[in-house]
């Protein structure tokens, strides 16, 4: 376990190094995440200019969901670049490499790219959220609890988006260039930024709440923060995580099985 | 002519080779559409009008706008540019009798092709779903004017996208440059959200940028909330803009060309 937190973190300091070649990109692509977060946000905030709840939440407690997928989204681009290296890995036939290394290659083509201009996603979703904490009046317990709870549950989510990003990675396997089956998932997991109530037919709520869960990416962990701790929810947010991962996991070993090297 | 003529051809069968891959972005493209249209129905619940738009009438901003969107988006050109200039495959184009930048705008134009089946395709799709929530009100002069937006539009992002591009002459990475364009262009056309929503002054600014008539403008003409004055007002400053990039892009290239180095054969 020391071993993969030692390369996932030497991992991150290279995808540093890297970016800090040149910085006035860096910096350029920092805004630039800035700027997608900040659109979001007024995107939110022009909405409740019109209306005073949207799909039954008020502004500061859908603004606590857009943070908490911006938090989530913003993680797994920072440290994993939503799985990219597994692509990037089969596309160059780099895979080769990552097979002769004692470490699984699954963890070394997720760690493979990070993209540290998208930490500015999480601290721009961290002040948004702490900006809205208060407007949700809760205790000083209530807080406690329920935040930790939530902390819990978006680290579930990670695992969630995590999962379903490595299964679409792993279809490159067969067709090597799969951008668009990229673009795909990330139009889905985008529009777990708004409440999944949203979705007004009943299937289609069922669909983004087990088969697809988006529901447990942020509008449970939201939920969960703001009207406190549901048993049903917490254990099927644990329940949707350990499936995903199995799957995914399931699904890249056999696709590892179909990998034909590019090289010589 | 004769060449331009290959290169789109070839850039359609180029095309064709990754067909799986085309036909993959037409869920991507419906799904984002269905959120939007999902998110403003949810919003209109509350609301009969928002900023004097109707229920409707956003509906329709929402697939008109994607059709527009669709049909002028240009692919990463600057990512390709930026390539050819730093791994200099752009001395391949030098020693060739054909202009860099006609080559480029020649596989932009193979390229919107393919799209533009798409559009048919999925345009259908979103009437059969959507169209008794839209509101049709055409007429064939208000077509040809929306064609020549749409023309001219496509241009105005294709020299965008090379002129980011061909910043790599100076610079060697332009990535980052590259995605914060996109956003600020996307938001600016109104592609986000309906530019009516930020302050006045803002919008009135945005009047004189070329990026609102890529988006913004030719559907408030499709809704009957810009005259046809206002249309063809609209797509004269196209033109100037045009024109305009035009002569910037000549003058970065030239200078450009001074800078550029080429290493190996």
């Amino acid at each position: 376990m020391q071993k993969y937190l030692k390369i996932l973190l030497r991992q991150m300091k290279n995808g540093l190094s890297q970016r800090m070649i040149y910085p006035i990109n860096f910096f350029i692509m920092s805004l630039g995440a800035i700027l997608q977060m900040l659109l979001a946000l007024i995107f939110v905030q022009v909405i409740f200019n019109y209306v005073n709840s949207f799909a039954g939440w008020s502004r500061p407690q859908a603004m606590i969901i857009v943070a908490s997928y911006m938090i989530v989204e913003g993680m797994l681009w920072a440290t994993v670049a939503m799985v990219s290296g597994v692509a990037t890995n089969i596309r160059t036939g780099l895979f080769d490499v990552l097979l002769t290394k004692p470490i699984s290659p699954q963890f070394m083509a997720s760690v493979w790219r990070s993209d540290p201009e998208d930490w500015m996603r999480v601290v721009t979703a961290m002040i948004v959220f702490a900006s809205n904490v208060p407007a949700l009046n809760l205790s000083s317990t209530e807080l406690i609890i329920n935040g930790s709870v939530y902390i819990l549950l978006l680290v579930n989510a990670y695992i969630i988006v995590y999962s379903i990003f490595l299964m679409i990675k792993t279809i490159n396997f067969w067709v090597i260039n799969g951008n668009s089956m990229h673009m795909i998932g990330e139009v889905i997991i985008q529009s777990s930024k708004q409440p999944v109530d949203i979705f007004f037919h009943k299937a289609i709520r069922i669909i983004f709440s087990s088969v697809i869960p988006l529901a447990f990416i942020a509008t449970v962990p939201a939920k969960i923060l703001i009207h406190g701790p549901k048993l049903n929810l917490i254990i099927y947010s644990y329940l949707l995580a350990g499936i995903f991962f199995y799957i995914s996991r399931k699904f890249f070993l056999y696709g590892l099985k179909h990998y034909e090297s590019a090289s010589s | 002519m004769k060449k331009y003529l290959t290169i789109i051809k070839l850039e359609l069968q180029r095309q064709f080779a990754y067909r799986y891959e085309i036909a993959s972005f037409v869920p991507g493209n419906f799904f984002e559409t269905f959120f939007t249209y999902l998110l403003w129905t949810v919003i209109y619940r509350s609301a009969d009008t928002i900023r004097g738009y109707s229920y409707h009438e956003m509906v329709t901003y929402i697939i008109v706008g994607w059709v527009f969107s669709f049909i002028t988006a240009n692919y990463s050109y600057e990512e390709n540019i930026a390539k050819d200039i730093n791994r200099g495959v752009l001395t391949n184009y030098l020693l060739k009798p054909i202009s860099y930048l006609r080559h480029v705008s020649v596989v932009a134009l193979g390229r919107v092709g393919i799209a533009f089946l798409f559009v048919v395709f999925q345009s259908t799709a979103y009437i059969m779903l959507f169209g008794d929530k839209m509101i049709f009100d055409i007429s064939v002069e208000m077509i040809l004017i929306l064609v020549v937006m749409a023309l001219f539009a496509f241009f105005i992002k294709l020299f965008l996208s090379i002129f980011v591009g061909l910043l790599s002459f100076w610079f060697t990475e332009v990535s980052g440059l590259f995605s914060f364009a996109s956003i600020v262009i996307k938001f600016l056309s109104g592609a986000f959200f309906p530019l009516i929503f930020l302050p006045a002054g803002f919008v009135k600014v945005s009047y004189f940028l070329p990026f609102i008539y890529t988006f913004f403008v030719p559907v408030q003409f499709f809704l009957g909330r810009v005259s046809r004055a206002e249309a063809l007002t609209g797509i004269v400053i196209q033109f100037a803009w045009l024109v305009l990039l035009y002569y910037l892009l000549k003058t970065i290239w030239f200078f450009g060309l001074k800078k550029y180095e080429s290493f190996g054969g």
